[in-house]
């Protein structure tokens, strides 16, 4: 044996050696290692039994939600038809005011006739008698006309009765928005059901029985994810600052698309728009988005979809509409 | 602004899935005076009605299943017999690229729910009178 081979030897023993070493320093937190295994274990059997709990809970909690959505529907289908049995009630009663009203003027042209014939026939002989009965006539005249002024605030009160009940059907607009919140509620709730039987599935292979499978087909999926009642004017008016062409103001990144929108919707013009000219109404339809294979995919089908809101895609604030319309943006 | 008998007579088609903002919508053009008011639960329904008669407005939501109303919008300007009829969104949905993603489609007018009586009945006759003075 070589100086060399009895080096290389004398190496290799230190590399054994520090593997010794290094088993024996290792070893303490092996052992804790394995202990904290064997305590997670029941830990573990304990978050997957939960989790199959709770996903076979779910199907109930989105039943129960449908619940609630169609209970509001039929509710605001009642509200609904007593609103239009209102709404026909007043105008029955403002047909009898009006019907009253022309009997009125009906018996005051009787009247003006009677006093006219009676003038004719008495005027020489029976003075007095006709005097009264111009008195007792004007007297009729009086009261009728006191009479019509008070079927005026009858009037004015049939119509007001009847613009709030149109405002309390207009308000039955939040059964539609409710309903999308309810349902993009039951979508996230399915979306976590199915996150949950892929976890369930992966956690416990063997003993899964496959009943938290999700049923997304019982959920429908026609919502606006960001549907909310509000009434405030701020989102109307970013609108019609849009359609009135006001794409220039608009942020950067919506610029093109708006200026794009502008030519192409130019086929068919916004009536909305300040800059509306006959030159307006040509028929030139080449701008509009081409189809697809099934024939309604355009290059904004993306859009028609049910995806979470972009970041940029904010609701207008009053202060971004001021900007819209000064071009400060 | 005031409406001429003409305009009044003239034929809209609401296409909405929720049969209570179809009768919301329906009242509220009776309330306004036109008479003349059909309805669809959906994009297919509505071109199922527009192929079967002559419609002046059609008054669409977005949100719906089989055909939403982009989709509609897109397939009326398409059709040869269709593409100048005009378009009236009113949805939920009131997010400027929501807002442009219509006019880029070819909707005429663009109201957001929940709507007042007074908007909906001013884009309605800005659309329709609009449409008139062409035609004259």
């Amino acid at each position: 044996m070589t100086p060399s081979q009895i080096n290389d030897m004398l190496g290799k023993m230190d590399e054994v050696r520090n593997v010794f070493v290094m088993s024996q320093r290792s070893l303490p937190f092996l052992e804790e290692l394995f202990r904290f295994l064997k305590e997670i274990s029941p830990t573990l059997d304990e978050i997957n039994r939960y989790i199959e709990e709770t996903a076979r809970k779910m199907p109930r909690a989105t039943t129960q939600l449908q619940s609630v959505s169609e209970a509001n529907r039929l509710a605001t289908t009642e509200i609904l038809d007593m609103v239009d049995i209102v709404i026909a009630r007043i105008e029955e009663i403002r047909a009898l005011v009006e019907q009253g009203a022309r009997l009125d003027t009906a018996l005051a042209d009787a009247d003006d006739r009677i006093l006219l014939l009676l003038r004719e026939q008495l005027q020489d002989s029976h003075a007095v008698l006709l005097a009264d009965v111009e008195q007792l006539l004007l007297r009729k005249d009086a009261i009728r006309k006191k009479r019509i002024a008070l079927s005026e605030p009858l009037f004015d009160g049939l119509n007001e009765i009847r613009d709030r009940a149109n405002r309390i059907m207009l308000s039955l607009q939040v059964q539609d928005i409710t309903a999308q919140q309810i349902t993009a509620v039951n979508h996230l709730i399915e979306s976590i059901r199915s996150r949950m039987h892929l976890l369930v599935s992966r956690i416990n292979p063997a003993g899964y029985d496959g009943t938290v499978e999700p049923e997304t087909a019982a959920v429908s999926t026609t919502f606006d994810p960001d549907a909310s009642y509000d009434h405030t004017p701020d989102r109307q008016s970013m609108v019609d600052a849009i359609f009135e062409g006001q794409a220039d103001a608009l942020p950067e990144e919506n610029v093109s698309m708006a200026k794009s929108a502008r030519t192409e919707n130019d086929a068919l013009p916004s009536p909305l728009s300040g800059r509306m000219s006959l030159s307006d109404s040509k028929n030139d339809l080449t701008g509009v988005p081409e189809s697809g294979g099934d024939g309604y995919e355009g290059t904004v089908a993306h859009l028609s979809r049910n995806a979470p809101s972009p970041p940029n895609s904010e609701k207008a604030s009053q202060d971004e509409i001021d900007r819209l319309f000064n071009g400060k943006q | 602004m005031l409406l001429h008998q003409e305009t009044l007579a003239m034929k809209i088609l609401i296409v909405d899935d929720s049969p209570t903002m179809r009768r919301i919508v329906s009242n509220n053009l009776r309330e306004i005076g036109y008479t003349q008011v059909t309805e669809a639960e959906d994009g297919e329904d509505a071109m199922t009605k527009l192929a079967e008669d002559t419609y002046d407005l059609v008054i669409t939501d977005w949100n719906m299943p089989n055909m939403d109303g982009l989709q509609l919008t897109l397939a009326i300007r398409r059709h040869e017999r269709l593409h100048t009829l005009p378009v009236l969104m009113v949805t939920t949905r009131g997010l400027k690229q929501d807002v442009i993603a219509a006019m880029q489609a070819g909707v005429n007018g663009y109201v957001v729910k929940p709507f007042a009586a007074d908007v909906l009945k001013d884009k309605i006759s800005l659309i329709l009178n609009y449409r008139e003075h062409i035609a004259s």
